[in-house]
Order: C-alpha cells, then sequence, then structure tokens
C-alpha cells in the first residue's frame, strides 16, 4: 500500500468513526456533557479562588490554587513565626540558668560546707532523716 | 478538526489564553471522539467514562491558562496518560488478586476474543425504516472498524488515532506520543496494514 493509498484508506476509516461518534448512546452522550459540565464547573471555582486570592487572602493560607512562594506576605508570616520560636527558645533557656544561679545562690550562702553534699554519708544521713 | 489543531493555523494575534468559552467549546467539540479514544483502549463503558471526565477535569484545573491552539495537543496527552495510569493500577490490582485469589477477573475481561458484531446494537434510528439495508451495512462497517481498532497494539492505535482522526501532523503526533517521527510513520502504516487486513478478513470494504 502506498502513502497516497494509505492515506486514503485512513480517511475512509475516520469517516466511519466520525458517523460513529455521532451515533453515541443517548445515556453515554449524556454522560459526556455532564463531565464536561464538572470540568467547567471546576474551572469557574478555580477562577474565584485566584480571584479571592488577589483580594486578599490570609497570611498562612497555603495549598491554594496558586503557590505562595512568590508571595511577600507569605516570607513575612514565615520570619515572624522564625523570631517568636528563637525567641520562646533564648527565654527557656535564660529561665534554666537562672534557676541554676539561684540554687548556686542557695548552696553558698548555706551554713553547709560545699564539701558536706559531695559525702555519701550525709545523703544516706538526710534521706534516713525524712 | 478544523478548530484548534497545529499552531500554523493560528496568526500571533490569536495567541492568547484560553477562555471559558473557548474551553467549553473545544471540551464539546472532543469529548466524543476522546471517549471512543478510551474504549478503543479500555473496552469498557464506565471505565472510559471515567478516564475522559479525568482528562477533562485535569485539563479545565492545570492547563486552563494555556493558549487554545495548545488544548488539542494537551487534552491528548493527558488523556493517554490517564489510559495508561489506569493500566498500571489494574496491573497492581490483578496482582493483588492472583495473590489471594486463583479466580481472577477472567469472567469480566471481554478478551481477545469480544466481537462487536454479535452484540451489535442497532438502534433505533428512524432512517433504519427508510432504507435498513444500507443501515444495516453501515452500521456493521462501523462496528467492524471499531472492533479492529480494539485489536491493534496500543501504540499503532494511538499513533493512527491522533494522525488520522484528530487530523495531528506528524511531528505533532510524535510531540503527543513522547517518541520520534519514524516512530509515528512506521506505527501508522502498521496500523493501516493491519487495520485493512482485518476488514478484509470480516468481508469489509471501504
Amino acid at each position: 500500500m502506498t502513502d497516497l493509498r494509505e492515506e486514503e484508506f485512513a480517511k475512509r476509516v475516520t469517516q466511519h468513526l466520525d458517523a460513529g461518534t455521532a451515533d453515541l448512546r443517548q445515556g453515554t452522550a449524556y454522560r459526556l456533557q455532564l463531565a464536561r459540565q464538572a470540568a467547567l464547573a471546576r474551572l469557574a471555582e478555580t477562577e474565584t479562588a485566584t480571584a479571592g486570592d488577589h483580594g486578599g487572602g490570609g497570611l498562612l493560607r497555603l495549598g491554594g490554587p496558586r503557590s505562595r512562594v512568590g508571595d511577600w506576605r507569605f516570607w513575612v508570616s514565615v520570619g515572624v513565626l522564625m523570631a517568636a520560636l528563637v525567641s520562646y527558645y533564648q527565654w527557656t533557656e535564660y529561665q534554666n540558668l537562672r534557676e541554676l544561679e539561684e540554687m548556686d545562690a542557695a548552696l553558698l550562702a548555706s551554713d553547709l560546707p560545699i564539701e558536706a553534699y559531695l559525702d555519701k554519708g550525709f545523703h544516706n544521713w538526710l534521706k534516713h532523716s525524712e | 478538526m478544523a478548530f484548534f489543531v497545529g499552531e500554523c493555523r493560528f496568526p500571533a494575534s490569536r495567541r492568547h489564553l484560553a477562555t471559558y468559552q473557548e474551553l467549553s467549546s473545544f471540551l464539546a467539540e472532543v469529548e466524543r471522539r476522546a471517549y471512543k479514544h478510551a474504549m478503543f483502549a479500555l473496552r469498557d463503558e464506565h471505565t472510559a467514562l471515567d478516564v475522559v471526565q479525568e482528562a477533562m477535569l485535569k485539563l479545565t484545573e492545570k492547563y486552563s491558562g494555556k493558549p487554545p491552539f495548545e488544548l488539542p495537543m494537551l487534552f491528548q496527552r493527558i488523556l493517554q496518560n490517564a489510559i495508561h495510569d489506569h493500566f498500571r493500577r489494574q496491573k497492581v490490582r490483578n496482582t493483588w488478586t492472583t495473590l489471594f485469589s486463583s479466580l481472577g477477573p477472567k469472567g469480566e475481561d471481554q478478551g481477545e476474543d469480544h466481537d462487536p458484531l454479535e452484540t451489535l446494537d442497532l438502534g433505533a434510528d428512524s432512517n433504519a425504516a427508510s432504507n435498513p439495508l444500507a443501515r444495516l451495512t453501515q452500521t456493521r462497517t462501523m462496528a467492524t472498524i471499531e472492533w479492529a481498532l480494539t485489536r491493534l497494539p496500543a501504540r499503532q492505535r494511538e499513533a493512527f488515532l491522533l494522525r488520522y482522526w484528530e487530523e495531528f501532523d506528524v511531528a505533532e503526533t510524535a510531540a503527543a506520543m513522547g517518541c520520534s517521527e519514524g516512530s509515528v510513520k512506521t506505527h501508522c502504516s502498521r496500523a493501516t496494514h493491519a487495520l485493512a487486513e482485518m476488514l478484509k478478513e470480516k468481508g469489509v470494504s471501504l
């Protein structure tokens, strides 16, 4: 079969295929129409959501129809969150340090010599006396 | 398919982003052919409809911002990927099924021996009354062609349908199928010969 005859044959085949699509069962055609409408409805939803996005959404609204990576507000909120975490960490560290200082001061200010706390017998005596 | 196919048919002034109306018209135009594409590959009406719906949703969700002339190519790629994904999922399901049961889904599969001529639905068309013989011949020819297409190897069928039914040129078909232009020509030629042979065997002449 030459290229020309191949194309002529293919053309006749596709003419029958076109006739086949025109003769589709009504139920099938209806389901295809529903599928199309569902797809277009999703498009309308996406467009509405995008318009809402431009109108100003929440600062940390992730997973929307468009990526927030290029949005400066997204990065500002990430920065604020990071600063809050660092501040909290430093505050707890400072509190721990304060407790240790108070304990050291109490030890140094007490009448007992520091060597007493290192003595095992003293610990046993403390336990039994409780 | 004179609507969207081919970049050359679109001057630069028309290379705008697809509007809602254009997408709607495009989907209305391709939905029936898309369904047939899926049917030839999947041989199950409900699965084919699901796959077409999946492809339509993906097009509108992910690619609605593309210019109209890119839609046919994109949609065909999405559709073919959806069909391939279905086969992949089915393969995994069948692997698990055969692991747990020796019965398998053989009863549901129409398989290679399925012959649509045996279950031909002539429909209730009014033309059948005026010229029933011509109508019967046409319906049988159509059914035989569709049956022959389901028997073609997947890549040959894909190339044939994209090249001749969707009227993509060789380069576009190659891009949609993710293969070389030479492969497209080979697939198309083999598909045409195989179809001609099968139709001849069934006594159908075009």
